[in-house]
């Protein structure tokens, strides 16, 4: 039992038993009052005489009641509880997991973690501030609120109702667990820490650090980075696990449509399963368009259960698909898995389809390869010209590539590129970020990045090249495809131009009599057309940035969130950058632009990461470097004082029984 | 705790919507008394009344004024008519002046003597031979062999002028009373009775004597329920005529206690009464003493 407020309670008990006591000793002075006679009062008082200013103590039950009533008072003021537990000095800081993992709802009371962490901090903190005039001053707190990105709820401080409220305030985010952020932040607000190194070297910096916070880190433990985590010299954490370990999920890991190149008004979904159980679960699947309901499976899908164990656990997986549907218009494709689990997040996901589009595209340069492939594509009109008129025409207005969804350039010599979407072959652009340098020949094809969306379902081990340039790309650029001497196909940004390089021309190769040329030009095109969006939208993760293109010129731009609230943006050579996304759901982009049109961009974001999908609580916490005491924090202490005042109470009523039954003379 | 009254002059004592009641009333005694002097009271002696009783043959020696002469002319034998004597009737009203009497609200020794007033002035205006007296410190002074509703004033102004204080000494006063040359009759003891000395001894030597005896009971509210008339709970009580003092917190049990000591107490008093012939009866101070003497003390039998 430890007692937070001991010297409340002495020096009550010192002022109240004393008092007691006098009390008991001095004379009552009573009112006098004349009568016939005492021969009936005689035998009754007797005891009762007192001749002196202080009279003897008598010991009469009322009067141990008293005192026993007193001293159950004081050690109630002196803040009992029960556990081994003691008050942090100095400073506290809180980590509050708000992950997309925190919102499962196995905490007691069907509350969900995060309510459960968030309950057990102003408990804690309550407790630690409880105990009254007396009380030791209590720690400083910090609240810092942590998912990909940590925020600061509230500095250091000790206002009970401020930290209340700053704990309370603290939402739900669908992102993924990153600590290392926080914790650094709580270093940047803390007493400079030093490294073991310089710790050694120099004592007082050594002696700083044991003033380094305590750490409370309030969390199911499914933290991504932890293996990263390094904790510094005097540093400490504790963490209090809230969740259930034998949690288990079933949700949806990837959902996607596409409008098909042969009709784009028809439109194919998919979506894949994940069962984290060890046990199959069976579960009703739903799409819905727009609200409305278009396909739903004729009986629950049967999920496979997970297997293999620790770190070799592979989740069940389900494949499903369904027939295409015809879309023309935009609109939100949401996949529903029914019923909810303890993890509704993953139980949903959300396909934002644009309306379907036609690319503007402009060839400049001859590439009867090219200008065959382009034409074909159902979803694009393409306006040629030569590369010298071309020339000369951006030399004159430098936005005209930006009414064009995508430039394609074939052996054009740009001293410069304006703002728009390149595709570019052949002669490389004099920009400093593909540093050129010359001409490679006789390329193989070393490796090319197939998670890439222009280099998908592309097979390039064939592709050899007889001629190209030769170029060193900064390292912000990506490599595409690299060829044995060096980069082929890069991809990056310069200023406000988005630039897909192909550092061949095709016809200088024997690509065009390969499938992957097809391919990739039609996906980069695509890819370039509407930054990935000209189908269907690309699903972004929470956390990720928002970016997209806006027209020059657009007015009343703004993002509505999936809760609903509208937040106004500023466009910056005509793009908008919003983020991070915090929450799951359908983000829309709206502007009007300067022919006064109304333009809607849809961009949904999933949770569909495996680490945060799998929200069994861990059951301990590994962390490299640094000391981690894995308990539970003391917040389940048990305050004895109400028992205390309870117990007084009772013995008031016996007293008060005692009093009236026997008298103030017993 | 005292709450004396100035009494100043009869209509203090005896208000005179009282009065009218009392002339109608006379006293009842239990006994057969023999007075001194032929009265308005008709006793059970058969005598020189102006009631016929009856008739008893004459014998030699008998007043002849007495001798129905219309009988002896019918007859020729001599009868003597017999009359109920009527004689005047002793009345004693003896006060306990102790300064325990002087208690209570309404004070004790007050109604005491409004009672004794009321009773002697019943027994004045039927022509008994009325005495007034206070025991106090073992003696009994009074005022004697008062006849008449003229001597309604003296008995007022000599009731107005006691006061209580002291013992009462009620044993020697009650032998003082009794050994005075008062004739026989009714004597009415009132007061409170709450001796430590005791009353028997006292109660006895008067109904030794023949009288007939009527002990009254007084006791004021507060002596019936201590806590009546009182905030303060935690008091000293200090007894008026020996001086002891008595601390005490008044709650519920003690006063409880206290009643069912006083129930005791009284109780014995009406057994000792009872055993001595000795009529008793107890009141409360606060007792609407009109309706007392006009109701309570008829359906008693002390007035008629």
């Amino acid at each position: 039992m430890t007692l937070l407020t001991p010297f409340f309670g002495v020096i009550t008990a010192l002022i109240v038993v004393p008092l007691l006591l006098l009390l008991y000793m001095l004379k009552l002075r009573r009112e006098r009052r004349d009568i016939s006679s005492t021969l009936l009062w005689i035998s009754r008082t007797q005891d009762l005489r007192a001749n002196s200013l202080l009279q003897r103590l008598r010991l009469s039950p009322l009067f141990l009641l008293q005192f026993l009533l007193l001293l159950m008072l004081a050690a109630a003021l002196m803040g009992p509880i029960l556990k081994e537990w003691s008050r942090p000095s100095g400073r506290v800081v809180f980590f509050i997991d708000q992950s997309a993992s925190m919102q499962t709802r196995d905490a007691p009371d069907a509350r969900t973690r995060l309510e459960e962490a968030k309950r057990l901090a102003i408990a804690q903190v309550e407790l630690w501030q409880g105990g009254g005039l007396f009380a030791a001053s209590p720690p400083e707190v910090m609240v810092i609120a942590f998912a990909q990105e940590p925020s600061v709820r509230i500095p250091y401080s000790t206002n009970l109702a401020r930290i209340r409220e700053a704990i309370n305030a603290i939402e739900a985010t669908d992102q993924l667990t990153l600590l290392a952020p926080a914790m650094s932040l709580a270093r940047a607000f803390s007493v400079a820490q030093s490294s073991p190194q310089e710790a050694e070297a120099s004592p007082q910096m050594n002696q700083a650090n044991n003033f380094a916070p305590t750490m409370q880190l309030l969390s199911d433990g499914n933290i991504s980075d932890i293996a990263e985590l390094v904790l510094r010299n005097g540093e400490v954490i504790s963490w209090t696990r809230c969740g259930d370990p034998n949690t288990s999920n079933q949700g949806i890991s990837a959902a996607g449509a596409e409008r098909r190149n042969d009709d784009p008004s028809l439109v194919g979904a998919f979506m894949t399963l994940r069962n984290d159980a060890q046990t199959a679960a069976k579960r009703e699947v739903q799409v819905r368009n727009n609200g409305t309901l278009i396909a739903s499976a004729s009986e629950p899908i049967t999920i496979p259960p997970a297997t293999g164990k620790g770190d070799t656990r592979v989740s069940g997986a389900q494949k499903l698909s369904f027939a295409p549907f015809t879309l023309v218009n935009s609109g939100v494709l949401s996949m529903n898995l029914l019923p909810e689990d303890a993890f509704a997040t993953d139980d949903h996901a959300v396909i934002a389809i644009q309306e379907q589009q036609t690319l503007r595209i402009l060839l400049a340069g001859n590439d009867p390869a090219l200008e065959s492939l382009l034409n074909s594509l159902s979803f694009a009109t393409v306006q040629q010209i030569s590369s010298n008129d071309f020339i000369k025409r951006i030399s004159s207005d430098a936005t005209w590539t930006e009414s064009f969804d995508v430039v394609v350039c074939v052996d054009c010599e740009l001293q410069s590129l304006t703002a728009g979407r390149w595709l570019i072959f052949g002669k490389p652009p004099a920009i400093s970020n593909l540093n050129a340098y010359g001409q490679q020949t006789r390329q193989a094809i070393r490796a090319w990045k197939s998670d890439h969306k222009t280099m998908a379902q592309s097979q390039f081990s064939d592709l050899v090249v007889d001629r190209s340039a030769a170029i060193a790309p900064t390292s912000d650029w990506l490599a595409l495809l690299e060829g044995s001497k060096g980069p082929l196909i890069v991809s990056g940004r310069d200023n406000n131009a988005t630039v897909i390089y192909v550092a061949f021309l095709p016809l200088d190769s024997n690509w065009p009599f390969q499938r992957s040329f097809v391919n990739f030009t039609a996906q980069a095109v695509e890819f370039l057309g509407a930054l990935g969006s000209a189908v269907t939208s690309e699903s972004l993760e929470p956390g990720a940035m928002l970016r997209t293109r806006i027209a020059r010129g657009s007015s009343n731009v703004s993002i509505q969130t999936p809760s609903g609230d509208r937040i106004a943006q500023t466009p910056t050579d005509g793009e908008i950058v919003f983020g991070p996304m915090r929450n799951v759901g359908v983000y829309k982009v709206e502007s009007v632009d300067p022919l006064g049109k109304k333009k809607t961009r849809m961009v949904a974001v999933n949770l569909t990461n495996l680490a945060e999908c799998n929200v069994a609580a861990a059951n301990q916490l590994n962390i490299p470097a640094g000391d981690l005491q894995s308990t539970v924090i003391g917040l389940t202490a048990l305050s004895i004082w109400p028992l205390l005042v309870s117990a007084a109470l009772c013995l008031l009523i016996v007293e008060w029984f005692l009093y009236h039954r026997y008298g103030g003379s017993s | 705790m005292s709450s004396h009254t100035k009494l100043t002059k009869l209509e203090d004592l005896l208000q005179p919507s009282l009065v009218a009641a009392l002339d109608r009333l006379d006293l009842m005694s239990q006994k057969m008394l023999q007075g001194r002097m032929q009265g308005e009271r008709r006793s059970r002696r058969r005598g020189q009344g102006m009631d016929f009783a009856d008739f008893r043959p004459y014998a030699a020696g008998d007043d002849l004024r007495f001798v129905d002469w219309n009988i002896y002319g019918r007859l020729d034998r001599l009868f003597l008519k017999m009359f109920l004597e009527e004689e005047d009737l002793g009345l004693v009203v003896a006060i306990d002046a102790s300064a325990s009497m002087d208690t209570g609200d309404p004070n004790k020794f007050d109604v005491a003597r409004r009672i004794a007033m009321a009773l002697g002035y019943v027994g004045l205006v039927n022509q008994h031979r009325v005495t007034l007296a206070v025991l106090q410190e073992g003696r009994a002074d009074r005022l004697s062999s008062l006849r008449g509703r003229r001597r309604a004033a003296d008995a007022a102004s000599w009731l107005i002028s006691q006061k209580a204080f002291g013992t009462s000494g009620f044993d020697s006063a009650c032998r003082a009373l009794a050994s005075a040359r008062l004739g026989r009759g009714m004597v009415i003891v009132i007061g409170d009775y709450l001796l430590r000395e005791g009353y028997e001894s006292g109660l006895r030597c008067l109904a030794s004597r023949g009288w007939d005896v009527f002990a009254l009971q007084i006791l004021s509210p507060e002596e019936m329920d201590p806590r009546k008339n009182n905030q303060n709970l935690d008091v000293r009580l200090v007894d008026l005529e020996n001086k002891s003092e008595v601390e005490i917190t008044l709650n519920s049990t003690v006063v409880r206690e206290h009643q069912r000591r006083l129930e005791t107490f009284n109780t014995t008093l009406r057994e000792t009464c009872l055993r001595l012939g000795v009529r008793q009866m107890t009141i409360d101070s606060a007792v609407d003493y009109q309706k007392f003497l006009v109701e309570t003390l008829r359906k008693q039998g002390l007035l008629k």
